[in-house]
Order: structure tokens, then sequence, then C-alpha cells
């Protein structure tokens, strides 16, 4: 795990109990990453689109004009399954020209758009604010994708399980290593349930993490068909 | 390439052509990335002489990642994977030096997990390029062999090339000068792996197929469609009680 995951996670645990929130999620990635501003927006598989939490009335006012026009770099990051990395807004009127127009003077600095995915699990958008266009470095990148790599892990997961207790381990907010089975598990689950993926992942996390198994060992055994999710299961 | 320097064709224009084009086909708006590394290493074992090919993204969590394989059988899979810890293709990744190995049965030292899991699978030789694009690292080209030795250099220079395509194919460097630019695009790639992966978990279930055979229909169902592989999987996945022949249109 980066430094950076750890500071963020030990930001997330100074909040009490049952007070974590977007807000909370926001806050902290101001806290552990080198921008000014971080937003929120949720959507994606079916959902629709709406702004979610912001640190501040300027982020929440961008976020806004994102989803009403349509337009913007979480859009684009959300569509294309990637980042978009923002140096200047000022400078964006060609590529967001209804955006950019309605941001008017807010149309300033640099901004980063993090799609909160796995592959066709799709959360929302994690957008981080620069007040001045001072662009990404290469080297800044990996901390703020890890960042978003749990901020999808705790948005996807609130609340977690009933039998699972967050206080004392922060281990169900970490994300899962990247393995091509968790994902083929993933489908497996998808097709057991009928579920969205999102839910099949889930499942498979809650089972590893009741079972005090490592989910790469979970997903081998739903792949060699030696472990089923059945709907009328209680796991 | 120097003057000095030939690559020896006998027989492979037809397929070295094929690889061109699809770079030049990438430079069009509308093509998929996983497709394009999928007939990139499909290409490496028809136009060399290995036996099977993977390309490997970084996934700038500290590893690599695979982007493509020509064989899906999960050993395969997993002797791609562990290289995201030590491996040919990471020292290539992170020396941007290619990598050769004569013979692993030789030479277990530098990897032993790795030189283990090939020896198991009859894999005796390998080669890891690195990708690279000016000062950009952004992962490798693996290449294995049933048998010791090394290519010859006409071979090597061929799979420098192939290398080279895939990069500016996955990069589409036309429009990219900054490095994290180019890290962003490496997400977007690699993402739409896992959405294939997810696909082939769903498929596997609702037909009964292991996850090699389970690529398979994915792709004949794609091209049978018209469609591209991304938006097949994420067909599949958003309707995984379907029945999923690989004729149907809708699909």
């Amino acid at each position: 795990m980066t430094s950076t995951s750890q500071q963020f996670l030990a930001a997330l645990a100074e909040y009490p109990d049952g007070a974590l929130g977007p807000h909370e999620l926001c806050v902290s990635c101001v806290k552990v990453l080198p921008v000014d501003r971080a937003a929120l927006t949720i959507g994606g598989e079916s959902t629709t689109w709406e702004p979610l939490s912001a640190t501040d009335d300027t982020a929440a006012r961008i976020e806004a004009h994102q989803v009403v026009t349509g337009e913007g770099p979480a859009v684009d990051a959300a569509e294309r399954g990637g980042p978009i990395l923002v140096d200047d807004l000022s400078l964006e009127f060609d590529r967001w020209p209804g955006f950019t127009t309605a941001l008017g003077r807010d149309a300033y600095g640099a901004m980063f758009a993090f799609p909160l995915q796995i592959g066709a699990i799709a959360i929302g958008v994690l957008d981080l604010y620069r007040n001045e266009p001072v662009p990404i470095e290469p080297d800044e990148l990996t901390p703020m994708l890890a960042v978003a790599d749990i901020v999808t892990m705790v948005l996807m997961s609130r609340p977690p399980p009933a039998d699972i207790d967050t206080t004392t381990t922060d281990a169900w907010w970490t994300p899962s290593p990247a393995s091509s089975e968790i994902h083929q598990a993933t489908g497996m689950v998808v097709a057991q349930l009928s579920v969205a993926p999102r839910i099949a992942y889930l499942r498979l996390r809650a089972y590893a993490f009741a079972h005090d198994r490592p989910l790469t060992e979970v997903a081998s055994e739903v792949i060699e068909r030696r472990l089923r999710f059945d709907p009328d299961d209680e796991r | 390439m120097k003057e000095d320097e030939e690559i020896v064709m006998d027989g492979r224009e037809g397929p070295l052509v094929h690889a061109f084009v699809a770079l030049a086909d990438t430079l069009v708006d509308d093509y998929d990335v996983v497709e394009f590394a999928q007939e990139l290493v499909e290409d490496c074992v028809s136009l060399l002489d290995v036996d099977s090919a993977g390309l490997l993204l970084a996934d700038l969590r500290g590893g690599l990642q695979m982007l493509a394989s020509t064989s899906e059988q999960t050993r395969m899979l997993e002797l791609l994977q562990i290289q995201s810890d030590a491996g040919p293709c990471l020292r290539a990744y992170r020396t941007g030096q290619q990598v050769l190995v004569d013979d692993l049965w030789s030479d277990t030292d530098q990897w032993p997990e790795f030189a283990a899991r090939a020896s198991a699978e009859g894999l005796r030789s390998v080669i890891a390029i690195p990708l690279r694009l000016r000062s950009e690292r952004i992962g490798a080209l693996n290449l294995f062999r049933k048998k010791p030795g090394m290519m010859t250099d006409s071979d090597l220079l061929v799979a420098q090339a192939l290398a080279d395509v895939a990069t500016i194919g996955i990069l589409h460097q036309r429009v990219l000068t900054r490095g994290a630019l180019v890290n962003s695009q490496l997400q977007t790639a690699l993402n739409s792996r896992i959405v294939i992966e997810q696909a082939k978990g769903v498929l596997a279930e609702r037909q009964g197929l292991d996850m090699e055979q389970a690529f398979i229909h994915l792709r004949a169902m794609a091209r049978n469609s018209n469609r591209h592989l991304s938006d097949t999987a994420r067909a599949v996945i958003e309707n995984p009680t379907a029945a999923f022949p690989i004729g149907n249109a809708n699909t």
C-alpha cells in the first residue's frame, strides 16, 4: 500500500463510527493530496448522475454545472472509463462549450476527474481541483489513483454488512488486489445471482471477509466451481 | 534501424503488413484498445519463432497488469500476472532494456517463482521488450518459446518493431505529449480489460464454459454483431440472463 493510501485511511479513521460519509471523503482527499478542493458525483450503471458532495461552494457549483450541461471532465471520464486531466479550465471552451460558459469566472484553475470504477462497476467520479492552473506531474497521479480506489470501495460498500466491524479494521475499505480471477469470479456471481456487478463483487468480498480468506482464493474457488452463490442461500 | 540491418522476410510480408495496417486503423477515432492488443500478440506468434505472447501495462500502483495474451489458460495468465512483482517484464519495464533469457531451466536464480511456473508450462526461453515512447515506459511485451536459445537478430528487430507498434496503438500518440496524459490512457486501457474479464465470467457461468472458451465466444459474438469487444462485453454484463448465442445481432 502506498503511503498516501495509508494517510488517507488514517484520515478516514479519524471520523467516529457512522460519521464517515461523502463529505468526509472529499475533505480527506484535500488533506492528503496536492489539491485545493474535491467533489464527488454519483452515477453510472443505471443510476442517474447527481452531485453527491463537495468540500466547498465553488466545487459544488462546478459539479452542478457538469450535471446540468451534461459536459465536463467528469462526464468524459465516466464515458471513457479513464481519468481526464485538465491543466487549465479557462482554455477548454472548444472541448466543453456549455460547461465552460456556465462556469463563467469559475472556469479557472486545474481539474482532474477520476472515474470510480472496476471494469463495468461504475460508482461515480471523484473530481479534484487546484485553484491555480498547475498541471499534474506524472508522479502525482499514482497517489490520486490510490485514493480514488479507496473512495470507490467506501462508496460501493457503505454500509458494510452488519457482521463486519469497521471500527476495528480498515481492511474492509482497502481495495482488493487486481487479478483477472477476481473479475471473472465477479462475472460468474453476476450470472449466478442475476445482480449488478457491484453487488456481485461485494458478495464475494463479504464472503472472503466473513471467512477470513483472501479474495483471490475465494475467486479461484468460484472459477473452479467449488463455490457457488445461489439466490436462496444465506451467506 | 541502421542501414546494415535487414529484416529477413521469408514469407511473412503478409502478417507484417497486417500488423501495420492495424496500427493505421488506430489513428482513426473509433478503435478498441484491447482488440488491438489482442491482434498484436497474435501477430507476434505468427510472425516470430515464439510459442506464446502477452502484453502487460503499468497499472501505476507499482505493478504490471495483463492487457492481452495469446492463451487464456489460467496458468498462462498467472505466468504473466506474477511478473507484476518480479520477472523479465518488470525488469524490462523498469530499465527500458530488452531482457533475453536463453534457458530458464538453467537460469533459475533471477526469478525463481517465474522460472518455476514457466518451466511447468514447458516454456524454456523468454524475451521481454519494454514498451517505450520517447522517455515514457508503459509496460512490456512478453514472448515465450518452448525451446532454449534465442531468437535471431532479424526476429528481434521485428519484435521491437511490433512492441513500438503496440506502444503507439495503445497511446494514440499523436495527441499525447505529457507523462500524466500517457498514464491516464493506460488506466482507460486496463479498465477495458477488466470489463472483458467480468464478461468472461458471466459467459462461463451462463454457457458452462471455461475462461478460454468464454473469451473465444465473446470475440465471436463481437465479430458477428460487428461491434467492439468492449461494447459486447458490457452488453453481456448488463444482460446476464440472456442466452448469448454467438450469432445474435442483438447482443
